[in-house]
């Protein structure tokens, strides 16, 4: 009896894996075979599972009564305006903002208050023929500071961002026209984005993505086995656009310290006569970059000859008439050598960005003979960075930052041999990817001033957007620029409406 | 008797390796399936919070849509490297960003990543977090992670039969994947159980469970065609248990194995308006 048992044991054993071979076999003896019967090839009454699992009667109905414009003809049918007018609209993105914000130390007054229209439009005009404009008009309401600073009750300006026609071939393109030209890889720091200027208008609170300014360039990307390689020449280079005379942060040329042993304020007009010389026409910009991937490397190699895009003050003499001392306000060229490189691995990325800066031109300040002028050095940058993305949680970086410039540097105005900065920011999603809460530290080692930024932005529908930030100072080296801004903590709040 | 012991562990031993080298052969065939060389799509990607209406499951808000133009291209010898290149459309907000990603079939080969955002004007690498642990971020903002749009390893699960039924009128095996150790550490899943149509050998419907062994999404692949001799389902629904929120990827226009320039899946396409503009243009006449 205990042997037939054995035997039947292994009999089964035996009939149940034959049986499991064949039909294996039977299934996928052929790549172009893969249609069989289910009926025969797999008993379902036989290989019943938990009930839990087996049958899920839960599927949920869903209600999909979505549109999907699937149908572009249909669109063309319905629609009798011009093509060029659909595509120029359907190529287009308009915002509508309106935003305010509030100096902590000034209660109740705003600082900004303003309304802005934005459009952007990027459209192929031909096969091989691009179109870009980007451009924005503001109109700032009566406590806003800058119509204050004009005494006026309102204020109107339009802003050019880009406008430039790009013209394609299979391994290049040629730009011309207004543009913007992003270099480097450091997100504070100005280490190799030397090429478009700023707009520092409302001192650091607008975004760097928005700051940056367009300008006449002729361009043209290569692209090759080599690598890719941008070209540009500039016939007429802009500068830093810094705030207007009067409002709330124009310093103008207060940091002159002759006078005093701390900083004070020295209104521009009582004592000065400023000429400023903005580079023209004959002064050209030029520049190349180069950039290639190595898997998980990314390489790029910069150069060019560039304008300042700070003036510099040289002390020109005196004006009689007026009883001012005259300045002249330069833009002095210097060349440049940078190279730019991240590295991704894991959940981290390196990111490393360094620049030789020949002949850079600093302000300088002879105290015993009252002089007022520049001198040139050549200088080092370098920024080395961390990203870190704690698997789709947060996301943390870090960047630290040194100018160092060689030789003496006694003579210099808001310069010291090194000069060192920490940028730290953490950023967490919510709601769906739908709340971005930051945070933003700033810090200059030498100076031992700080800057905070707590930055939230809600995604209130996929078109509406709503912007809250909270920035604050402390500043505690009254020698360095940041001092005329240690009262300026601000409440910000922005409203984005896209379409 | 102790031998006879012996030889019937091994053939009940063999016997259960064999029903699970039968679901891993599935598996196999669902992970080779044909899906084209190249891809060109236009993804529409429309997620809400879900409340019952009746038997019906209805958004409880406005549905977040994106919309996306997106071209794959497959790469290696069998063709289990991808490139992928994304443009988003709508909404306005965030028209014009782009995203190129490499992945690769090598274990333990980071994939890479790049993003363009427009408002920035420069092209960023991006990681996308540490191997050793799950992704949580959600692709897009919807109820996809970066782990659901990921190519599926063969070795990383070990897989079993079920059994066997009928869903949506077709016959289907109904398969468990559960990750081995390695890949455990870094899935969002601890358990995962498909419906296999037995002629077509894809997925009909999935149940994915969380690390504690709840039951956390199912997802559906619904609509599914043949273009260009490729089966492709033209709308997959992610129903997530935990938050209550759907997304419905629907395929508004696709195209496969038409040809794919390289030089469109490098950062070119990410800056180079012109050549980006025209050259989908010229890929987007294919689609259906």
């Amino acid at each position: 009896m205990k042997n037939a048992c054995q035997y039947i044991l292994i009999f089964s054993c035996l009939i149940t894996f034959l049986f499991s071979s064949v039909w294996a076999a039977s299934q996928f003896d052929s790549d172009d075979d893969m249609v069989f019967e289910a009926d025969d090839s797999f008993d379902s009454d036989a290989m019943q599972f938990d009930s839990d699992d087996s049958f899920d009667s839960d599927d949920p109905i869903f209600e999909d009564n979505e549109f999907v414009s699937n149908d572009a003809a249909l669109k063309a049918e319905k629609n009798t305006a011009p093509w060029y007018s659909n595509q120029l609209i359907d190529d287009s993105r308009f915002t509508f903002g309106y935003e305010f914000s509030h100096q902590l130390s000034i209660k109740p007054s705003y600082i900004t208050h303003d309304i802005y229209l934005r459009q952007e439009t990027q459209t192929l005009l031909r096969d091989n023929l691009y179109v870009k404009f980007d451009g924005r008009f503001n109109y700032y309401f009566d406590n806003d500071h800058r119509t204050k600073a004009r005494q006026k009750s309102i204020l109107t300006d339009t802003n050019l961002r880009e406008l430039y026609l790009q013209f394609g071939f299979s391994k290049f393109n040629v730009t011309f026209g207004r543009q913007i030209v992003v270099w480097g890889k450091a997100d504070t720091q100005i280490i190799t984005d030397v090429v478009s200027p700023r707009d520092n208008s409302d001192f650091i609170f607008i975004k760097l993505e928005d700051s940056r300014l367009g300008q006449l360039m002729l361009s043209s990307d290569i692209y090759s086995d080599w690598g890719h390689f941008f070209v540009f020449i500039s016939p007429n280079p802009l500068i830093d656009n810094e705030p207007d005379p009067g409002t709330a942060y124009d310093i103008s040329i207060q940091g002159f310290d002759f006078f005093s042993s701390v900083n004070t304020m020295i209104p521009e007009e009582d004592l000065f006569l400023i000429l400023d010389d903005k580079p023209s026409y004959a002064d050209t910009e030029y520049g190349i970059q180069w950039k290639k991937n190595f898997g998980s490397i990314d390489l790029s190699l910069m150069a060019g000859y560039f304008f300042d895009n700070a003036g510099i003050y040289h002390c020109s003499g005196f004006d009689w008439e007026q009883l001012k001392i005259q300045l002249n306000k330069n833009y002095h060229p210097y060349e440049m050598i940078g190279l730019a490189a991240s590295y991704a691995t894991g959940a981290c990325l390196l990111k490393v960005e360094t620049a030789v800066k020949k002949r850079l031109s600093f302000q300088s300040i002879d105290v015993l003979n009252l002089d007022i002028g520049s001198v040139e050095k050549n200088i080092m940058d370098m920024g080395v960075g961390l990203e870190y993305n704690a698997n789709g949680r947060y996301l943390v970086s870090g960047e630290i930052s040194n100018r160092f410039v060689p030789g003496d540097t006694e003579s210099l105005l808001f310069t010291d041999r090194h000069s060192t900065s920490v940028y730290t920011t953490f950023t967490k999603d919510f709601f769906h990817d739908t709340l971005t809460f930051e945070y933003m530290l700033y810090y200059h080692i030498q100076e031992e001033n700080c800057f905070h930024q707590v930055r939230l932005s809600h995604d209130l529908t996929d078109n509406l957007k709503i912007i809250s930030a909270c920035a604050f100072f402390n500043i505690n080296d009254k020698k360095s620029l940041l001092w005329f801004y240690r009262d300026a903590d601000r409440l910000s709040c922005e409203l984005r409406y896209y379409y | 008797m102790k031998h006879y012991l012996i030889i019937a562990t091994i053939l009940f031993y063999t016997t259960c390796f064999s029903f699970a080298q039968d679901a891993k052969d599935i598996m196999q065939k669902v992970i080779d399936r044909n899906d084209g060389t190249t891809e060109i799509a236009r993804v529409r990607l429309s997620t809400c919070r879900v409340v019952k209406k009746g038997r019906k499951l209805v958004c409880a808000d406005s549905p977040r849509i994106k919309i996306l133009d997106m071209v794959r291209k497959d790469y290696g010898p069998k063709e289990k490297d991808h490139k992928t290149v994304s443009i988003i459309i709508e909404p306005a907000a965030e028209k014009g960003i782009g995203f190129l990603q490499y992945d690769y079939d090598q274990p333990g080969k980071d994939t890479d990543q790049w993003l363009y955002l427009s408002a920035l004007g420069k092209v960023k690498r991006i990681v996308s977090g540490n191997d050793n642990e799950p992704k949580t971020g959600s692709f897009f903002g919807t109820e996809f992670t970066y782990e659901d749009m990921e190519s599926i390893h063969l070795e990383d699960y070990s897989y079993k039969i079920l059994g066997s039924e009928t869903y949506q009128k077709r016959s289907c095996w109904v398969i468990e994947s559960i990750p081995g150790k390695q890949r455990a550490k870094k899935s969002n899943y601890s358990r995962m159980m498909d419906w296999i149509d037995k002629k077509r050998f894809i997925a009909l419907k999935s149940i994915l469970f969380n690390r504690q062994g709840k039951k956390l999404k199912k997802i559906y692949n619904n609509n599914i065609e043949i273009i260009d001799s490729i089966l492709v389902p033209r709308k997959i629904i992610v129903y997530n248990l935990e938050s209550g929120r759907r997304t419905f990827l629907t395929y508004e226009k696709v195209a496969f194995n038409k040809p794919v320039s390289d030089d469109f899946l490098t950062q070119r396409t990410l800056i180079d308006g012109v050549f980006r503009e025209s050259t989908l243009k010229q890929y987007q006449l294919h689609l259906k």
